[in-house]
């Protein structure tokens, strides 16, 4: 009985064995060849770094892995890993930091991340100004200041408006990134949020925005750096020189950026 | 024949070493006052609390409902109520952000007054939505492992259906219940997909110990996350504890010895 038991088992065990191998060899295969750079790039920029990115892989053979995120936390998870080969923050702030801690090989500014006010169509009555964020039982979302760029420059925003009180009181929301906020805001589940003027010019038949008053925040310079942890630091140069150069410049206007003058 | 058990039980020991190293005993010890790891330890506790009261009210009478009461389809509607079981927590957190969303029952409800997404009503729903199958499901095998012949000896002696329902199988079903119970309320302290889909992450409003961790992992602040991760790491020994102590013996249900002594004379 048992050794019949065994020789049913054994077919069955035989398959699951084969089949667990090529279930997960192509995951043990995903793991970066050489040639393959890592990236850490904000999560606003997603939309025309995967285009740059498509467009690269095409023109060099070189494919680029990324991992998008808030800022903040691409910091924190480049501080633990320690590897990876361009750095492409939503803001120079989080450059400056490599730059003190020694792991920049070079950088250059590409675009501005510029901070708007986004408003839910169906509230656009409510919210013109930046002073009605004030009003009281509204709902707003912001950044949270230790893990997106933005959410970082809104503190500045906060303070330098003189309406930081009653603006925390109508907080309801503090995201991890960009694209989380700019999500709310489009749903509806927050009525305004301080988010990108990129992600609400790609959004702008949900929402309305205005812009922010400039003396409030020093202006976020979307930079690019090759990192020192780089494998191989002429191939992590060159996809750095890239992201920079006038025809990436070019593609992130489309999608709503401005050009760092 | 050992090498296997020993190989996991290191790696499950290490897994601890290692949390509790990340940080100086000093550090840690400073962290687990810190506001931050209190106001988490008191939301999840919170939270916990009114999503068990919710997942209780409606499991438990489910449950007894689905366990005594035949009707077509019945298969079909326990599938279904298995679903947010098997289902991975962030879909699920996903499915009910857009269910509460403006689109959905959000607008109606706003103009309640309730506001369930990004608020900590949101992490209470998120929760309790994860425990009701627990307890439907763990509380249904309760109810059916009680001999039908308590209830029908006590109707036959005048009692409704109602009163059977809490003064015969609910005490004979006790012990099982209490554990379903406990798991159910373990789960939902280590809760953290659905809550942050449905209530966010947001510092000091709604921060539970799991989401406590995220934040403060992603941000480098280790000695914070760590701290988190220990109150739960004592949490879930103590529900490890409490789950022990409730385990119902064989044929308790059939001696009334989980709760009500009943005992038929015939």
């Amino acid at each position: 009985m048992e050794s019949l038991l065994k020789r049913r088992l054994k077919r069955p065990g035989r398959a699951l064995c084969i089949l667990f191998f090529l279930v997960f060899s192509p995951g043990l295969q995903g793991s970066a060849w050489a040639e393959d750079l890592l990236m850490y790039c904000g999560a606003g920029l997603r939309q025309p770094i995967d285009e740059l990115l498509a467009s690269y892989e095409k023109e060099t053979g070189t494919k680029v892995v990324v991992e998008f995120g808030g800022s903040g936390q691409l910091l924190a998870r480049f501080k633990a890993a320690r590897k990876g080969d361009v750095f492409l923050p939503g803001s120079h702030f989080y450059i400056d930091k490599l730059k003190e801690d020694g792991q920049v090989l070079f950088s250059r500014p590409v675009v501005l991340h510029t901070p708007v006010v986004a408003v839910n169509k169906r509230m656009s009555g409510e919210v013109k100004t930046f002073a009605d964020l004030a009003k009281p039982g509204l709902r707003v979302g912001l950044g949270d200041p230790k893990a997106m760029a933005l959410g970082r420059t809104a503190e500045d925003i906060l303070e330098n408006s003189g309406l930081k009180e009653e603006i925390l009181k109508n907080t309801v929301a503090r995201a991890a990134t960009v694209k989380q906020l700019t999500l709310y805001v489009v749903k509806g589940d927050v009525a305004a949020a301080i988010i990108a003027r990129a992600d609400a010019f790609q959004n702008r038949g949900e929402l309305v925005f205005f812009e922010i008053d400039p003396s409030w925040y020093t202006p976020e310079i979307v930079t690019v750096a090759a990192l020192k942890t780089a494998s191989d630091p002429d191939a992590a140069g060159r996809l750095a020189e890239y992201l920079g150069s006038p025809q990436a410049v070019e593609t992130f206007g489309k999608y709503g950026f401005l050009r760092a003058r | 024949m050992a090498i296997p058990l020993i190989f996991f039980s290191l790696i499950v020991a290490g897994v601890l070493i290692a949390l509790m190293s990340q940080v100086s005993p000093a550090e840690l010890w400073a962290s687990l006052f810190h506001s931050e790891t209190l106001y988490a330890l008191r939301f999840s506790l919170t939270t916990a609390c009114g999503a068990m009261v919710a997942a209780v009210a409606v499991g438990v009478v489910s449950a007894y409902f689905m366990a005594r009461v035949h009707f077509p389809g019945k298969g079909l509607l326990e599938t279904l109520l298995d679903l947010p079981l098997v289902m991975p927590p962030l879909v699920t957190g996903v499915g009910l952000l857009f269910l509460f969303g403006r689109d959905l029952l959000g607008g109606p409800l706003s103009a309640l007054g309730i506001d369930i997404v990004l608020s900590p009503w949101g992490a209470v729903v998120a929760q309790a939505f994860i425990a009701t199958p627990i307890v439907i499901r763990s509380s249904q095998a309760a109810f059916a492992s009680v001999d039908k012949g308590y209830e029908e000896a006590a109707t036959t002696l005048g009692l409704g259906p109602l009163e059977v329902f809490y003064r015969v199988n609910v005490p004979l079903a006790s012990r099982s219940l209490l554990s379903g119970i406990i798991l159910a309320w373990a789960r939902t302290m280590g809760e953290f997909g659905g809550t942050l889909m449905v209530a966010g992450a947001t510092r000091f409003r709604t921060e539970t110990l799991p989401i406590a961790v995220y934040l403060n992992i992603s941000s480098g602040e280790l000695g914070i996350a760590v701290s988190c991760a220990m109150v739960l790491l004592i949490a879930a020994f103590l529900l490890l504890l409490a789950t022990r102590l409730t385990r119902a013996e064989p044929g308790d249900s059939k001696t009334g010895k989980g709760g009500f002594n009943w005992r038929l004379s015939v």
